[in-house]
Formats: C-alpha cells, sequence, structure tokens
C-alpha cells in the first residue's frame, strides 16, 4: 500500500459526509458576506486609533514596570541602608555564649530532634525541637547556586516563655561547615516576619538573580512585628538559609535566647 | 475575473467559481485542523475572505491553489486559538464525527504522525497526498518554490515515515 493510498484511507475513514455542505457554506456567504463586509470595514477604519490605544497602553505598562523596579531597588536600597536595629548589648552577650553543637559521623544516621505538637498554637501541626522555639522542615532545594543550596524554614516561638532577641546559629553536623543566612531574594531587611541575618559578614552569593550579603548567624526579635499568625497563636519567623555544596544536609541549629539554650537538628 | 454587474449575476458566478472549492478545501482543513467543527468554521472564514477579495483576482486558473492557501491560513489562525487546541488534543483519532467504520491502527498512526508536523510540512503532505495536487500546484499554495516545496514534501516524508524509501513514498 503506497503512502498516498495510506493517507486516503486515514482521513477518509474519518471525514464526515460533505453533501450539502458546499451550498451551505456558499449560501452563508451569500447571506451574510454583505453584513460582515460592512463591519470589517468599520472595523479596519478603527483598527490604527485600536492600534495606538493598544501601543500606548504597552508603553504605559513598560514605563510602570521601570518606574516600579526603580522603586524596589530604591526601597530595598534604602532598607539595606537603614536595617533593623537590633539591642547590640543583648546580641553580643548571646553571641559570647560557645557553639556546643555536637558532631555527627558522616556516615552516621542525622540526630534529628524529636517534632512537638504545636497544634493548639498556629496552624502548623508537629514541629522540630523541644521549646521555647521550634523549626518547620527544611523547605530546601529553593534553589542552588554555584556555592550551595538555599531555602527558607520557619521558627516558632512560645513566647509564653521567653520573648526578646534569639540568636540562632546553625552548621553542618556531619561536615563541620556553617549554615549561613541571607535576606530572602528581593525582600527588604526588617520585613515583617523575617529573621534578620546579623553577625559576622562572611561573602556574597548571587541568589535567584540578586547579589545576597552571607551572614553567619541569625536574629529574631519577638518584640518587632511579625505576619501571618493571629494575635494567640505563637509567632512565626521566616528564615533564608543556604549550607554548602558539599555539606550533608544535617543541619543544627544553636538557638540561644535570654534565658534558655537550645539545639534543634533538622535533616534537608 | 469581473463579475456581473446585478447582485443576482455576482452571487451566481461566486457560487460557481467557489462552490467545487468547498470540499476539498474542507478536507484539506479537516486533515489539518483533525476537528470536522473548526475545518468547517475554516472554510467558512475562508469563504468570507474569498467573498471580499475573488473580485480582484484576474487568472481564473490559479483560484484554486489561492482558496486553499485561504483555507490553510484560517487553519494556522484556527490552531492559535486556545479552543480550538484543546479540541483536537482531546479528541485526536476518532475527530467529532461519528464513524462506523472500525478505525484501523495504521490510519491512527499516519494521522497522529501527521500531527506531529509543523504546519507548513503537514500543509504539504495533505495537499500532495489526500488532495493528490501536483508539486507546482502545492506549491502555489504555499506560496513557495517548487524544489523549496520539494524538499519539504522529502523532508515531511522522511518524519512520518522514516524507513521508507523515498520513490515509493512519491507513488
Amino acid at each position: 500500500m503506497s503512502l498516498r493510498a495510506d493517507f486516503h484511507t486515514a482521513f477518509d475513514e474519518v471525514a464526515p459526509s460533505t453533501r450539502g455542505l458546499s451550498q451551505r457554506v456558499v449560501q452563508t456567504t451569500l447571506a451574510e458576506a454583505p453584513e460582515r463586509g460592512r463591519k470589517q470595514r468599520w472595523m479596519f477604519r478603527m483598527r490604527a486609533p485600536m492600534s495606538m490605544v493598544a501601543a500606548l497602553l504597552l508603553i504605559a505598562m513598560a514605563a510602570g514596570a521601570l518606574v516600579g523596579v526603580s522603586l524596589l531597588r530604591d526601597w530595598r536600597h534604602w532598607s539595606t541602608a537603614n536595617p533593623p536595629q537590633v539591642n547590640q548589648t543583648m546580641l553580643k552577650s548571646l553571641e559570647a555564649r560557645p557553639l556546643q553543637l555536637p558532631v555527627v559521623a558522616i556516615d552516621a544516621k542525622c540526630p534529628t530532634s524529636a517534632l512537638t505538637d504545636v497544634s493548639g498554637h498556629g496552624p502548623e501541626s508537629f514541629m522540630f525541637g523541644t521549646g521555647p522555639v521550634y523549626s518547620s522542615p527544611l523547605g530546601f532545594n529553593l534553589t542552588t547556586t554555584d556555592w550551595g543550596t538555599w531555602g527558607s524554614f520557619d521558627l516558632k516561638v512560645d513566647t509564653t516563655k521567653t520573648s526578646g532577641l534569639i540568636l540562632v546559629r546553625a552548621q553542618d553536623l556531619q561536615t563541620n561547615m556553617g549554615a549561613v543566612f541571607a535576606l530572602f531574594p528581593s525582600s527588604a531587611p526588617g520585613a515583617a516576619g523575617d529573621g534578620i541575618p546579623a553577625g559576622r559578614r562572611v561573602g556574597h552569593d548571587v541568589i535567584l538573580g540578586v547579589s545576597e550579603q552571607l551572614y553567619a548567624e541569625e536574629v529574631i526579635d519577638t518584640s518587632r512585628p511579625y505576619s501571618g499568625t493571629k494575635k494567640v497563636e505563637w509567632p512565626i519567623f521566616k528564615s533564608f538559609m543556604g549550607y554548602p555544596k558539599a555539606a550533608a544536609g544535617c543541619i543544627g541549629f544553636q538557638i540561644d535566647g535570654g534565658n534558655f539554650m537550645e539545639m534543634v537538628v533538622v535533616s534537608a | 475575473m469581473q463579475f456581473g454587474g446585478s447582485d443576482v449575476v455576482r452571487d451566481r458566478e461566486f457560487a460557481e467559481l467557489l462552490g467545487p472549492l468547498i470540499e476539498p478545501g474542507f478536507r484539506l482543513a479537516l486533515a489539518m485542523l483533525r476537528d470536522a467543527a473548526a475545518a468547517e468554521d475554516a472554510v467558512q472564514e475562508a469563504s468570507f475572505t474569498a467573498w471580499r477579495k475573488i473580485g480582484r483576482m484576474n487568472d481564473r486558473g490559479k483560484l484554486r491553489p489561492w482558496f486553499l492557501g485561504v483555507v490553510a491560513n484560517k487553519c494556522r489562525n484556527a490552531r492559535r486559538r486556545k479552543w480550538v487546541a484543546d479540541v483536537s488534543l482531546g479528541v485526536p483519532e476518532h475527530l467529532s464525527v461519528p464513524s462506523t467504520e472500525e478505525i484501523s491502527l495504521r490510519g491512527t498512526d499516519l494521522r497522529r504522525a501527521v500531527a506531529r508536523l509543523r504546519h507548513d510540512d503537514r500543509l504539504v503532505v495533505v495537499l500532495y497526498f489526500y488532495l493528490d495536487m501536483p508539486l507546482d500546484e502545492v506549491a502555489a499554495v504555499t506560496r513557495s518554490s517548487t524544489g523549496a516545496t520539494r524538499a519539504r514534501l522529502y523532508r515531511s516524508i522522511r518524519r512520518l515515515r522514516p524507513d521508507m524509501i523515498l520513490e515509493e513514498a512519491l507513488r
């Protein structure tokens, strides 16, 4: 069977009858074409002004986008130049506490912290740790860069047991490599509900197209505004953290507050 | 091509000229769009275009390739519209047409392979193999040279039937 015959078989077997089609199409054309012709002539006359309106709209949108980006950059620049103030005396005293995170053998199982039921204090059901600060699982692999892997996680604070400044330091327990903190890309320092990257500056990384300063620590200030939880619920602070490519992803947090020290281990 | 003076004469001449082209136009649209309703819409739209422009045509012999070119263009526009894409993707093999015959696997495979071709390639193979048009007339529809059309046809045949010998395919 030739390809031509195959074509005829393949398409003829699904083609409907065309009886009356020709007359129907022609009659419809003759009946409706004059009216359509008038409409199309009107449309043709309107086409140029409408095109001009569309072009102007496009220009306005482009200009709006440029202005928006510029405003965002200015706002971020302004915010970066004016980071939220934290009590430096308190911060220094917390930073002075030695890191007590354990070392875990590379071939050992990551000693992930126990989960606690926190469902009575917000939308989350279980979070890692025994309090007063609890960690969500690491929402990692948001993006990877030449340096490492970036993602976000939440810290929930039991404000009935602690308040004020809380210092968070983290490292990969199996490689002893430090995890670092940064602003959420395109977010300004001090955005409601965000942790504040702090401490030693340890370099830059380009994250989602934005060059970000990396910090060795993060600070949570429960006196600052936060969003996403109701007043009666424990507040949640969002953190943006990265760890180097060579790290194993067994991340230990040492969390120091005025009246407590806590260690939480999570696995990426 | 000049139409007569009165509306009645003009309408009769239009029907005589375009009538014989509706059925091949529909077959072309059906093979291109794989949807009978969309194919009829495309032919109807092409017919409206023909009504507006047919008076400007000087060579009656070029009417068929010109009209099929208009149909092909309507098909291209129709496929760009989402609703046609949705319809076509949903019912690719049985179309919206009831058929009493069992659809052969070979036919299904060929329709599927044709559907995967790009618009211009699909147009050439449908015109050549399904509408049985000679290569120079296919070239007139696609508004390209005969050589370029031949090259496109050969390329499309290889995509459709990689194992088929070209001479055998062209029979």
